[in-house]
């Protein structure tokens, strides 16, 4: 039999226009005293998260004593999208606005913490400069920018994998049977392209395309903006993956922002192994145990 | 569109209802049942935009998720068939309760299929939608496990596969980044061909986003069990197999408009 939860569970529709949907995980006790945390979609995933990681995470986090809500940014999900010419990060700063003030109505609670994966870290990251009841953020294979420490160590670990040999060999082997035959290369994939999207087709997080096609905002600006955070207080995790390509090496951080003032209230872990989604529950799992322990301390 | 909780208050079941206008609503309800696994995240945003299509011709639609899977309350590996399909009889109640509705139908995908199929021997539905569905629970254990290895051993996914330790494994019951359990995967390794056959005559559209041969064979014991099958093809590119895609979700592509031909269709 399974046993009964400690944690109670309520789905909640909010925001302007009631377009905004959300599950609540309630802690037996609620502290209104304490932040709450917000989950942020991970990419187009609606919001229990790949592999349903924002569901079991928030439940543990709410039986640890805080308030979760995982919702579903506007257009994302079971949520509306949200009329006008807004961009994506935009919107999700206004998604988290209203998040915010939701809970704020219904349980009292003034501050909150942020979690978000990929394109939910750089939305976290936005909503938090954008709001000072952010007091901490979970960013999880959020931005990162090449530097010295990573051309080197990507340059050595591939040295030393025999697979990346291996496949080098297999490389320059097709190249050379294609040279000795002549004429251009057949596909590799037989299978026929996909067609174009059809235009008129709805497509989750409209115009999300645009933040997922473009690089991360230049290095020096989110320097700046980080300091920012970090100087009002936010306390913030960094949680990066082996499956993140441009990040490869646990000091690669302080290469790339090395002049944060307050330096200390950032926490960073690089997970060499985990891919970018968690696939493998051990690694799941130790995600899960650091994110917990970031938040114990508030 | 209104998301609730519904069920056994100490392990609810979650639910989103669409509802028809209420100039063009009809006496017929739909219940989505959705796949299980890595698979229902990737089909959500479809079964959401079939929800919204049917509900505009006038269906009252009831999403829901099964105990174990989405934002249910448990773990997947809590679940089994047989508890799955009380979650159809509930969330069936639940659609008729709500909306006052006395004719259901129902619309499986993958296991959520099967399900569906094993659930028409209670529920009656009047018409069966049934895409892609799992024919054989055996195969489709093994299936999974094999996805997950591809997935696990895909050195585009994983930064270094080389370098994995004793701890970078899966473990034994482990599939496609949930954890199941030997009793669920006996469960669904029980569900056989000759299970999904006992199918009430009704109405049944199989729809098929790739070809299989075991989907002809299944919709031509349907229809010697009485069943009137279509069998339509569609577009949608759900490469369900392929362990590249295990967390990315698919556009519906042609599948809302063919479900709500069906259901249009006079009886």
């Amino acid at each position: 039999m399974t046993p009964k939860s400690p944690v109670q569970e309520k789905a909640l529709l909010f925001g302007e226009a009631k377009g905004l949907t959300g599950v609540i995980s309630l802690p037996q006790n609620l502290d209104a005293a304490r932040p709450a945390v917000i989950f942020l979609n991970a990419g187009l995933i609606h919001r229990v998260g790949p592999f349903r990681m924002n569901v079991k995470l928030a439940r543990r986090i709410a039986g640890a004593g805080l308030l979760c809500l995982r919702m579903d940014q506007s257009g994302l999900g079971d949520s509306l999208p949200r009329p006008g010419d807004m961009s994506y990060e935009e919107r999700a700063v206004l998604d988290v606005r209203e998040a915010m003030d939701a809970l704020g109505a219904r349980y009292g609670i003034r501050t909150f913490i942020l979690i978000g994966l990929c394109a939910g870290a750089l939305s976290a990251h936005r909503a938090a400069l954008s709001d000072a009841r952010v007091i901490g953020a979970c960013l999880l294979d959020g931005y990162a920018y090449r530097t010295p420490a990573y051309y080197l160590y990507s340059k050595l670990s591939k040295a030393t994998d025999p697979s990346f040999w291996r496949k080098a060999g297999e490389r320059a082997l097709t190249k050379l049977r294609e040279k000795l035959q002549g004429g251009a290369p057949s596909p590799s994939d037989s299978r026929e392209s996909a067609p174009p999207p059809d235009p008129s087709e709805e497509q989750p997080g409209h115009g999300a395309a645009e933040i997922f096609a473009q690089d991360w905002p230049p290095r020096d600006v989110i320097e700046d903006e980080l300091d920012g955070l970090l100087s009002r207080g936010v306390r913030m995790l960094f949680v990066y993956t082996g499956g993140w390509s441009d990040y490869v090496h646990k000091d690669q951080f302080d290469e790339m922002f090395p002049r944060l003032r307050y330096r200390e209230r950032a926490q960073v872990e690089l997970y060499p192994e985990a891919d970018h989604t968690y696939l493998m529950l051990a690694h799941r799992e130790q995600m899960m145990g650091r994110v917990l322990s970031f938040l114990s301390g508030f | 569109m209104r998301p609730f909780f519904f069920g056994d208050s100490e392990a609810p079941l979650w639910g989103v209802l669409h509802e028809p206008s209420a100039e063009k609503e009809r006496d017929h309800g739909v219940l989505l049942c959705p796949p299980i696994g890595h698979e229902y995240v990737r089909c959500h945003w479809a079964l959401r935009q079939i929800a919204a299509a049917l509900a505009k011709a006038g269906f009252a639609t009831l999403r829901f998720d099964w105990f174990g899977v989405g934002d249910s309350a448990g773990d997947l590996a809590d679940g089994t068939v047989e508890r799955w399909l009380s979650d159809v009889e509930l969330a069936v109640e639940e659609l008729k309760d709500t909306t006052g509705i006395r004719t259901v139908s129902l619309l499986g995908v993958r296991f959520g299929a099967a399900l569906a199929a094993l659930a028409a021997k209670t529920v009656r539905p009047a018409r069966l939608v049934l895409w892609d569905p799992i024919t054989s629970g055996e195969s489709y254990v093994a299936q999974l496990f094999r996805i997950r290895d591809l997935a696990l051993n895909d050195d585009k996914r994983f930064w270094s596969l080389a370098s994995r330790g004793p701890k970078d494994r899966p473990g034994e019951t482990e599939i496609v980044g949930q954890d199941a359990s030997p009793e669920l995967l006996r469960s669904v390794g029980k569900v056989t061909g000759e299970r999904l056959r006992n199918v009430p005559k009704c109405r049944v559209l199989y729809l098929y986003s790739e070809p299989d041969a075991g989907a002809q064979t299944y919709a031509d014991d349907l229809a010697r069990a009485g069943c009137t099958v279509t069998t339509q093809s569609i577009t949608t590119k759900t490469l369900w197999t392929d362990p590249k895609r295990v967390d990315e979700l698919f556009l519906p592509a042609d599948a809302p408009l063919a479900v709500t031909r069906f259901f249009e269709e006079p009886r």
